[in-house]
């Protein structure tokens, strides 16, 4: 039989539990028409897929479904199965990549839960991917090709990667769907390293980007297919290389469209570009505070620095929020000095910092985390079926909670922030700000 | 609304879904509101706001709250 030259490949994104699976919390995220934003700012796709996509050579054809989207088709005719996820989608990528190996495809998974828990996802497929793909996927489908596919490629066996080298992802392939946010990446990486995050052990801890041309070129084709979508940047930190922010800022001034991005605190230390930021477009940035209660900080990342940066918090939230720009401010709950006093603390620091936006969860001991390695040496993880690892849910054990216990406080904190009476006061002060600004 | 949603007016039909659509949210709804409330000199009621859902409603919405402060020009 003559081998075969042009694939057809389905790339899967697996049905997800981005929010708790908690019965209560879910009845209540239903009726709240706050809640149903933050749900409308988490509903876009990651970019693994219409990465990987792009990474494939052009005779080839190439299928992407969001499950969150549509129904898998497991009938569809296709040589390769690629699927993708998180921790939280883990079970549901074990689930389908079980139910096509039993139709006799070829299936492949990468993504952040493959990486950090290799030998767990390795028993479901044929071929695993670790780390990021732009090497990797070009040499499994020649290696495929080849009638020669190995059932591990891993990133750390091959050259750094060049993000001036990332092709446009292929967004045309999931155009079908209509996300209210399209996710693009300028950079990857974080300086901080913080113990619950695995983002290091998929980008390593050196910062690297994209050319300005590259993300200006990725924001037009989104335009090109939504016209009304917000453009959300999926970067870790996205302006922690100033002279990079700037060349990219500067570019955006000449640009028509609205977006958010991930930052850390330390943006408002630059008043020119927060000044620019709003100019260009930028209508939130997603702060990580995780903790209002300093103590919890001290060990967070090595160099102290979410600590160090702790006392001037109030001060930077003024600040950034005066230039029009909300804060969409997010805190772990679970952390070392956390008790039952804690949700109402942080209620009191958005309140009085009258932060836009916030977002409470369990600290979670994700895949790959070093908090993972601490709590198990701790014997302190008491589930580890990924399905519970939302980050909503309840999975370690803590001195000064019971697992109800979590998740009664978790649902006190969206009630006391999300009251309509709160959402209301919040809302004048960004009216007069926005008022000071026309 | 088209300057602030960063979105071609030619796209701005008055029966476009402010929020489904055009993915306006709260402070983006601030934002256009205190705009109006300075450029018109008008004062719009938040509680006004909540059966608002397309441009066209924000439309009449606004060219009433004028009328009745300034009257109308027609």
């Amino acid at each position: 039989m003559e081998a075969k030259t042009k694939l057809t490949i389905l790339l899967i994104s697996p049905k997800g539990d981005i929010f708790s699976r908690s019965g209560d919390f879910e009845t209540y995220a239903r009726g709240s028409r706050e809640m149903q934003t933050v749900f409308h700012f988490f509903s876009g796709l990651g970019l693994g897929l219409t990465t990987i996509a792009a990474l494939t050579p052009p005779e080839h054809t190439v299928r992407i479904i969001d499950e969150n989207q549509e129904p898998i088709d497991y009938d569809v005719p296709c040589d390769i199965v690629g699927i993708t996820g998180m921790t939280q989608q883990a079970y549901r990528a074990y689930e389908i990549a079980e139910a096509f190996k039993r139709q006799n495809r070829y299936v492949v998974m990468g993504g952040i839960h493959a990486t950090c828990a290799p030998e767990d996802a390795q028993q479901h497929v044929d071929t695993l991917f670790i780390g990021e793909a732009e090497n990797t996927w070009p040499q499994f489908i020649e290696d495929f090709l080849g009638g020669k596919p190995a059932p591990l490629y891993d990133q750390k066996e091959f050259p750094a990667i060049d993000m001036s080298k990332i092709p446009i992802p292929r967004f045309d392939l999931v155009a079908k769907y209509d996300y209210p946010v399209v996710w693009i990446q300028s950079t990857r990486g974080c300086p901080h390293d913080c113990e619950f995050c695995a983002a290091s052990k998929i980008y390593g801890r050196k910062y690297k980007r994209k050319q300005v041309d590259q993300v200006i070129a990725e924001i037009e084709e989104v335009k090109k297919h939504w016209k009304f979508a917000q453009i959300g940047f999926a970067d870790d930190n996205m302006f922690s290389n100033k002279s990079y922010s700037r060349q990219l800022i500067d570019r955006f001034q000449n640009m028509n469209f609205s977006w958010y991005a991930q930052s850390d605190i330390a943006i408002a230390e630059n008043t020119q570009l927060l000044r620019d930021l709003h100019a260009c477009g930028c209508r939130m940035l997603h702060i990580g505070f995780e903790s209002v209660i300093k103590k919890n900080l001290r060990n967070l990342d090595s160099q102290h620095w979410k600590e160090k940066m702790s006392d001037r918090y109030p001060q930077y939230i003024e600040r950034i929020q005066k230039h029009g720009i909300g804060i969409y401010g997010t805190f772990i709950l679970g952390l070392e000095e956390d008790t039952r006093n804690t949700v109402d603390r942080t209620v009191e620091f958005v309140q009085s910092n009258r932060l836009m936006g916030a977002q409470i969860t369990i600290l979670t001991p994700f895949p790959g985390s070093r908090l993972r390695t601490r709590l198990e040496r701790e014997n302190r993880i008491v589930h580890s079926e990924w399905i519970w690892y939302t980050g909503w849910n309840p999975v370690i054990r803590h001195k000064n909670f019971t697992t109800a216990e979590f998740q009664q406080d978790l649902l006190r904190f969206y009630k006391s922030i999300y009251d309509p009476e709160k959402v209301k006061l919040r809302s004048a002060y960004f009216r007069e700000i926005f008022k000071q600004l026309v | 609304m088209s300057s602030i949603s960063r979105i071609d007016i030619e796209e701005l039909d008055s029966d476009v879904r402010i929020r489904e659509e055009l993915g306006v949210d709260s402070l983006m709804a601030m934002e256009i509101v205190a705009t109006c409330e300075k450029h018109l000199d008008i004062c719009i009621d938040e509680g006004q706001l909540y059966d608002v859902e397309t441009i066209g409603d924000f439309e009449r919405l606004i060219v009433t709250i004028y009328n009745e402060k300034h009257g109308s020009k027609n």
